[in-house]
């Protein structure tokens, strides 16, 4: 899967976030996008899933050719798109083994599903989640740890083409953020790829990326390899800042994407 | 007090003739007498009554309803399961179809069958336990019928047609839930049946019940159910009201929770044009417990009105209430509930929760919890919310591949079926396609 995000505007509410994004993307490849909070990280990946709170003001985004962004969020995951979310969000009701079954169905075609139960069962236990969270109602009452996990077994179970990771590590301690990873690992040999989305350079310790992309206020300002996180580490944000020119803008104020 | 004009409500006549033809003991003529008489002196409630406030029934004709109308159909709805029953009374429209009872439970001197064969002694049964069943129904009905809070339970004590007794001697335990069904097919036509439930010390049932009726016809139901619950008992009845779009439903539940014993009720509302439920648990023991549940779902130009009222009038007894539903087309929904606690309750525990899903613009739900506290000392709290699908659920689902309609039905059913898992386990699959029909039904409200 190639995916062309050009020059990609968007914004919250009437305010700008995205101003005009250029990326390219590609399975096969794991990318990292890092960036200050309120760069515009979660919107672009909320961008492209289509989240109905955000409008985009101009550009688009082509998944080998085709414009996504007119397309409803289902569409889009059925191309192979799988957001993890930053924040997921509670189904009372709904319980893990009934939601991932259904979404399974949906990803493989009803009846390409045999041996679900024990695919679910293997996946649980490599994630290190309990099977009783099974017959648990989806998300509701998980600790954060326990949310991005779920997260993440959603993946392994849909198996997209292409997954956007929104700060999966954020909020977890070193054990849960080493099964986080292992769980992208699994899928990374062949065609899978991945957009990791951090704030921290510590879970590239564990999930190598291929590329790496900085965004400051809205922008792609450089992409490179993994000595861009290197070179982060050591010289923090002020660093791009300097680096490429870039104003203080005080228009730019933290954003939850929910 | 009374006015002339309801004073020659044209039913009377009718009524006092069918009292008169009554092969019943005196005690329950007199109740029916007694009844017609309060009848005869009280009007319809007004939405000047509080509780009535926003179910207005002044348009009803009550007066046209013909009662022992005999009609052609009864239609099975709860046995699906295929699993085993009790016992098994069955009325198609007044007329008692089936009754059984499992043998051993006989021999241990469970007593369950047509009320009206109870009273009238046809059932040929002298036994002791007959004798016990009548005299606790007596005395129940006598406490039930000591005044009458409003015209329709004196109309229905007046004239309540068919009906059905449990009765469990102390300690029996019955793991197999009986079944009880109301059947109506008739046009203009009341139903008015009586449950009567008594639970002895220690005993153990379950009751699965349910109203319902040919798809066509106009059917005012009026029912009471009367439950007491001695001490160390435990009581489970699920109720189910689904009789068609043109039909009335009126229901006042009422249990006696003693001492140590518990009471659960699951009641689930899904038909009629006009349905006003009520049901009062009253915690009377030590210890007690009571737990309300309903599940409503209002579609069309439903209205329904569900109120609960659970009362401790005994220290450290606890009562719960969850109430939950949703709402759809131009359907209307009003939940009241009440906590009342008398002054010597101290040590109570009692909460409730009414939580409704709006499908769309036109439905509408009112929501109205109350407390009556009268003593320190009491752990009391509810909570309401009444809204709409949360469109992050909904984006989450679609982010998974689930389409906004597949979403949709996902969340509604996720949010009753945190009810429906309280229903007893044999009827929750039966439940769950229920609410799946409902959320799939169309609706043209041009329709005639």
């Amino acid at each position: 899967m190639n995916i062309k995000i050009k020059d990609l505007y968007a914004s919250i509410n009437g305010q700008p976030i995205l101003k005009g994004v250029d990326l390219e993307l590609n399975s096969g490849k794991v990318h990292a996008l890092m960036g200050p909070n309120g760069s515009g990280k979660s919107t672009l990946s909320n961008v492209i899933i289509g989240h109905p709170s955000f409008q985009v003001t101009g550009g688009e985004v082509l998944v080998d050719g085709e414009n996504i962004l007119e397309m409803e969020p289902h569409e889009r995951a059925r191309l192979g798109l799988f957001l993890a979310f930053q924040y997921p969000v509670e189904v009372p009701g709904v319980t893990v083994g009934r939601f991932l079954k259904r979404a399974v169905d949906i990803r493989a075609g009803e009846g390409n599903t045999k041996g679900f139960v024990k695919k679910l069962r293997e996946m649980m236990d490599y994630m290190e989640i309990d099977q009783q969270f099974i017959n648990r109602y989806l998300n509701e009452g998980f600790s954060g740890g326990e949310k991005k996990r779920m997260e993440i077994l959603q993946m392994l179970m849909l198996k997209p083409d292409f997954a956007i990771l929104d700060e999966t590590d954020s909020g977890l301690d070193i054990d849960a953020l080493q099964v986080v990873a292992k769980g992208v690992n699994r899928l990374r040999e062949g065609d899978f790829g991945a957009l990791v989305i951090t704030h921290y350079q510590r879970i590239l310790n564990h999930i190598r990326p291929d590329y790496v992309h900085i965004m400051y206020q809205g922008r792609i300002v450089t992409s490179g390899g993994n000595e861009l996180v290197d070179a982060l580490e050591a010289n923090g944000y002020d660093w791009i800042r300097k680096q490429y020119g870039i104003e203080e803008d005080s228009d730019v104020k933290p954003v939850t994407s929910g | 007090m009374s006015s002339t004009e309801t004073a020659v409500f044209s039913g009377t006549q009718q009524i006092e003739r069918y009292i008169e033809s009554l092969r019943e003991p005196d005690w329950m003529l007199a109740i029916r007498r007694r009844a017609l008489a309060a009848f005869n002196k009280m009007e319809w409630p007004t939405t000047e009554d509080e509780e009535w406030r926003r179910s207005d029934i002044s348009s009803y004709d009550f007066d046209s309803y013909s009662f022992d109308k005999p009609g052609d159909s009864a239609a099975e709805v709860l046995s699906a399961d295929g699993e085993q029953r009790a016992g098994v009374a069955r009325f198609s429209d007044g007329s008692c179809s089936e009754i059984s009872l499992d043998e051993n439970l006989a021999r241990q001197g469970v007593v369950f069958g047509s009320l009206s064969a109870l009273l009238d002694g046809r059932s040929g049964n002298s036994s002791h336990e007959h004798a016990a069943a009548l005299t606790a129904v007596r005395r129940l009905l006598e406490k039930r019928t000591a005044d009458f809070e409003n015209r329709l339970f004196a109309w229905h004590y007046a004239t309540w047609n068919h009906g059905v007794v449990l009765y469990v001697p102390r300690w029996v335990e019955i793991k197999a839930p009986f079944e009880i069904q109301f059947a109506t097919s008739a046009d203009e036509a009341l139903s008015a049946p009586q449950i009567v439930v008594v639970m002895e010390q220690g005993a153990r049932a379950t009751l699965l019940h349910s109203a319902h009726g040919a798809d066509e016809g106009e059917v005012v139901l009026n029912e009471a159910i009367d439950i007491d619950v001695a001490d160390a008992a435990y009581f489970d009845l699920f109720t189910h009201y689904d009789l068609n779009i043109d039909c009335t439903t009126f229901s006042n539940g009422r249990a006696d929770v003693a001492k140590d014993a518990a009471f659960h009720s699951f009641v689930s509302s899904f038909g009629s044009m006009f349905t006003k439920l009520r049901f009062d648990a009253e915690l009377n023991g030590t210890g007690g417990d009571i737990d309300l549940d309903g599940l409503y779902f209002g579609n069309q130009d439903q209205h329904m009105d569900l109120r609960t009222v659970q009362s401790h009038n005994a220290y450290n007894a606890n009562s719960r209430t969850f109430y939950k539903g949703a709402v759809k087309d131009e359907a209307h929904v009003i939940y009241q509930g009440l906590i009342r606690v008398a002054r010597n309750a101290s040590q109570t525990d009692a909460y409730l929760t009414n939580n409704t899903l709006l499908l769309n613009n036109g439905a509408r739900a009112d929501s109205i919890p109350g407390l009556n506290i009268n003593t320190d000392d009491v752990k009391c709290s509810h909570g309401s919310t009444t809204g709409k699908i949360n469109p992050l659920q909904l984006f989450y689902l679609q982010s998974r591949g689930f389409a906004y309609d597949a979403a949709r039905i996902m969340l509604v059913q996720g949010f009753l079926e945190q009810v429906l898992v309280r229903a007893p386990e044999p009827v929750q699959d039966w439940l769950r396609e229920l609410v799946e029909q409902r959320i799939l039904a169309q609706y043209d409200s041009d329709e005639e």
